[in-house]
């Protein structure tokens, strides 16, 4: 007996498989055992998944109100209001007042690249350092004349339970070339692909 | 399947709206042309365009791709790699990039999901043509030859990640046969734990500049003689190395080596280790041979150097560099044959907790994270 | 001459009157999909400013809230796609409620960890998807609307996502 595969039984048990599929494996299901217990355990598990409505340990009247002013904030200045960056994040690049700031020395130096012939060797742009490729915690930036880019990030990190202990596993290697490049290493999330992206130097 | 290039009046029509809204916006999808040239050993069975996105800003433009495209094998023999090159455009930094996917066994007939998810940067100015070309670079099929223009060397680099794979597919395998499932969940849990606890450093490499040290107590700069690992078996033996050090940066490493073998060898690659004041160890970076030209005679020498300085941080705090080590990690002869160091031999220099995974490994070891212990074995026993 | 309301309060108005009606609603969303309070926050503010600059888009009410909600959507998703952490501390405020016993909270609170951590193995997408259809209750083609792909391509990432999460309750059983 051929049965659904996973795929096929996890959408069954949400009703989301078109009228003649689901009619397919409604017939299955009528006489397979292991296929029931399958659709059974998924929709066992969607009921579980209701459990993540908003948190109720925040205060929403002080949480709305925050929000509301800062969009107002936001609005008035004609840029995106962030509170203080806070330790675990990385800087939002391109985001709001910091994206004028950021833009305004990247675009010296493309504008500079586009109008010269050819591109003016790095080093020799006043007060312009060399380019720079930085590892972050979630992937790479690219600093160029003051102006940041973000031009990869990995995969999200995994956390693993071993031994009793919850482990922390990075879902992105980055191996920084010495002669100007950096490369990121992942299996991605969705096609389960192992990829791995480089960006280089120009030239 | 290809997609028309509708060009130059889609980017205009785009960029205006763009600089008008100065907000995402979706690409259209004749601003992404996709070249695979005739005879290519894949076609195109399917993409989806329309998750990528553009951010014009003053007069630079950020696109954000994410393209999923479908790439059917119709060369009739086992696809064991596939490299792609993503362009937006070549005069400045972050302009493109390549996509490559090692640790592929896609057999005749068959498709795979090839998906590019990267962030590139353009002038606006620049517009000529489409906003984003992907082309092929390079296929490495399963008894390692290979198609394609090879601009970006990913033969080289293919190969080597496929003998990786190939060596820790191995190593899985034979301990499922000696030690069963739970050997093999052992071995799983034993590289989840090698993955989570393997030092890290944050690393800036600066190119084209002058190297300004961020240590907090900036000693003054010296130079420092590498310590080096040897594997007995290697074609090719580290001779001599030294680097500029100050604080937490070094520089401008250059590194003799020897021809060993019998054969002519075209290009080394030396791995980079660097140890910090607590004695704590690092993989810093690799360090290719740097001359393209590269055609190194038994018994001959020659020097790796690079014009590069290396900058360590943790946590934002920058990591004093006390010495450094370098161990030979690929050769590549002039037929193309590569070698690089066996599981075995990386264990003996305990080099395996420093070193990333492999990309199979990664995968294996993603396979048991996500679906358990049996679809890991049904994986190994595939091929 | 005071009846006459500027141009200027009558926008103001009808701005805060769009923020009022629909703040929580685009909060709840965005929170299921990037798990953490703060960044739920940071990005409805981006979300509602990015929308309100856009006076055109509101006129019709009923296009405006579904748009408000696709940007909603797809800023918590670019946010996830690029700014993955392993570990964020959530650190909640003090429980509103007190009737609930600490023994309760921390029973809670463990079991929003035990979700969470499961749903760190869906890609973003996945989990927008997932939300979307089987917390929020949203048909298929609505999905496909909000996440502007197709019926099919939802379909897949329901799948995978409800397959994933499965597989992490089990596993977490043995």
């Amino acid at each position: 007996m051929r049965h659904p595969n996973e795929a096929t039984l996890a959408l069954q048990a949400g009703g989301d498989l078109g009228t003649l599929a689901r009619r397919r494996v409604e017939r299955h299901l009528a006489r397979c055992g292991r296929c029931r217990e399958e659709v059974a355990a998924f929709q066992a598990v969607r009921e579980l998944l209701p459990e993540m409505t908003a948190p109720r340990e925040i205060h929403w009247n002080r949480l709305a109100a925050e929000m509301k002013a800062n969009i107002r904030l936001g609005l008035a200045a004609g840029e995106c209001v962030r509170p203080e960056p806070r330790a675990l994040r990385d800087t939002p690049l391109f985001a709001g007042a910091r994206a004028a700031v950021a833009l305004a020395s990247v675009l010296v130096l493309l504008i500079g690249g586009v109008v010269l012939e050819r591109p003016a060797p790095r080093a020799e742009i006043a007060g312009v350092e060399g380019v720079e490729f930085q590892t972050t915690a979630t992937g790479i930036q690219v600093r160029e004349g003051g102006g940041t880019l973000r031009l990869l990030h990995g995969a999200r990190d995994f956390r693993v339970q071993i031994g009793g202990r919850l482990r922390d596993v990075p879902a992105v290697t980055i191996t920084p070339g010495a002669q100007g490049s950096m490369g990121a290493g992942y299996v991605d999330s969705e096609t389960g692909i192992p990829t791995v992206t480089n960006v280089y130097y120009a030239d | 399947m290809r997609i028309k290039d509708r060009g130059p009046l889609i980017v205009l029509g785009f960029l205006s709206a763009a600089s008008l809204l100065a907000q995402d916006i979706p690409l259209p999808s004749g601003s992404i042309k996709i070249n695979l040239p005739e005879g290519s050993p894949l076609l195109i069975a399917g993409t989806v365009t329309d998750q990528s996105r553009a951010t014009a800003r003053g007069a630079a433009m950020v696109i954000d791709l994410d393209l999923l495209l479908q790439l059917r094998n119709v060369s009739g023999r086992q696809i064991h790699g596939v490299t792609l090159r993503v362009v937006s455009q070549e005069v400045t930094v972050g302009g493109y990039a390549s996509v490559a996917y090692p640790s592929l066994h896609v057999g005749p007939g068959e498709t795979f999901p090839a998906r590019i998810d990267i962030e590139l940067v353009r002038p606006t100015q620049a517009m000529s043509g489409s906003l984003v070309e992907v082309n092929l670079d390079g296929v490495l099929f399963q008894d390692l030859s290979f198609y394609g223009p090879d601009r970006l060397n990913s033969r080289r680099s293919m190969t080597a990640r496929e003998m990786e794979a190939q060596r820790d597919r191995e190593y899985f395998k034979r301990i499922l046969a000696q030690a069963g499932q739970e050997g093999l969940k052992t071995a799983m849990l034993e590289s989840l734990t090698r993955q989570a606890e393997r030092p890290r450093l944050d690393v800036r490499v600066v190119r084209g500049g002058p190297a300004v040290t961020s240590a907090a107590n900036p000693a003054a700069e010296h130079s420092a003689e590498f310590a080096f690992l040897k594997f007995p078996d290697s074609p090719v033996a580290p001779v001599s190395g030294y680097a500029q050090l100050a604080g937490n940066e070094a520089r401008a490493p250059r590194i003799e080596v020897r021809n060993d073998s019998k054969e002519i060898v075209k290009w080394v690659e030396i791995g980079w280790l660097v140890r910090d004041q607590n004695g704590r160890r690092y993989m810093a970076a690799s360090i290719p041979a740097g001359d393209p030209g590269l055609l190194l005679r038994p018994g001959g020498t020659a020097r790796v150097l690079q014009d590069t300085a290396l900058n360590f941080s943790k946590d934002g705090r920058p990591v004093n560099i006390q010495g450094m080590t370098g161990y030979v990690s690929q050769v590549q002869f002039a037929d193309g044959r590569m070698w690089a160091p066996g599981r075995a031999d990386l264990e003996k220099e305990y080099l395996l907790n420093l070193l990333p995974p492999s990309n199979e490994e990664q995968r294996l070891s993603d396979v048991y994270r996500k679906k358990g212990i049996n679809a890991l074995v049904e994986e190994l026993k595939k091929y | 001459m005071s009846d006459v309301i500027e141009p200027g309060l009558e926008i103001l108005e009808r701005q805060n009157r769009f923020v009022s009606e629909h703040l929580r609603g685009i909060f709840v969303r965005i929170y299921r999909i990037v798990g953490n309070v703060a960044d739920a926050q940071d990005l409805t503010q981006e979300t509602f400013i990015k929308a309100l600059q856009h006076q055109e888009q509101l006129k019709d009410e009923l296009k405006a809230a579904h748009w408000l909600s696709r940007i909603a959507t797809n800023t918590a998703i670019d946010f996830l796609r690029r700014n993955s952490r392993a570990t964020f501390c959530e650190i909640d405020e003090a429980p509103e409620s007190l009737s609930e016993s600490p023994e309760q909270a921390l029973l809670r609170s463990e079991q929003r960890e035990y979700l969470e951590d499961g749903l760190r193995l869906l890609s973003p997408r996945e989990r927008a998807a997932l939300m979307m259809r089987d917390v929020e209750g949203m048909p298929a083609e609505e999905v496909a609307r909000q996440m502007n792909c197709s019926k099919a391509t939802v379909r897949s990432h329901i799948a995978n996502a409800r397959a994933k999460f499965r597989g992490y309750v089990q596993n977490r059983k043995r």
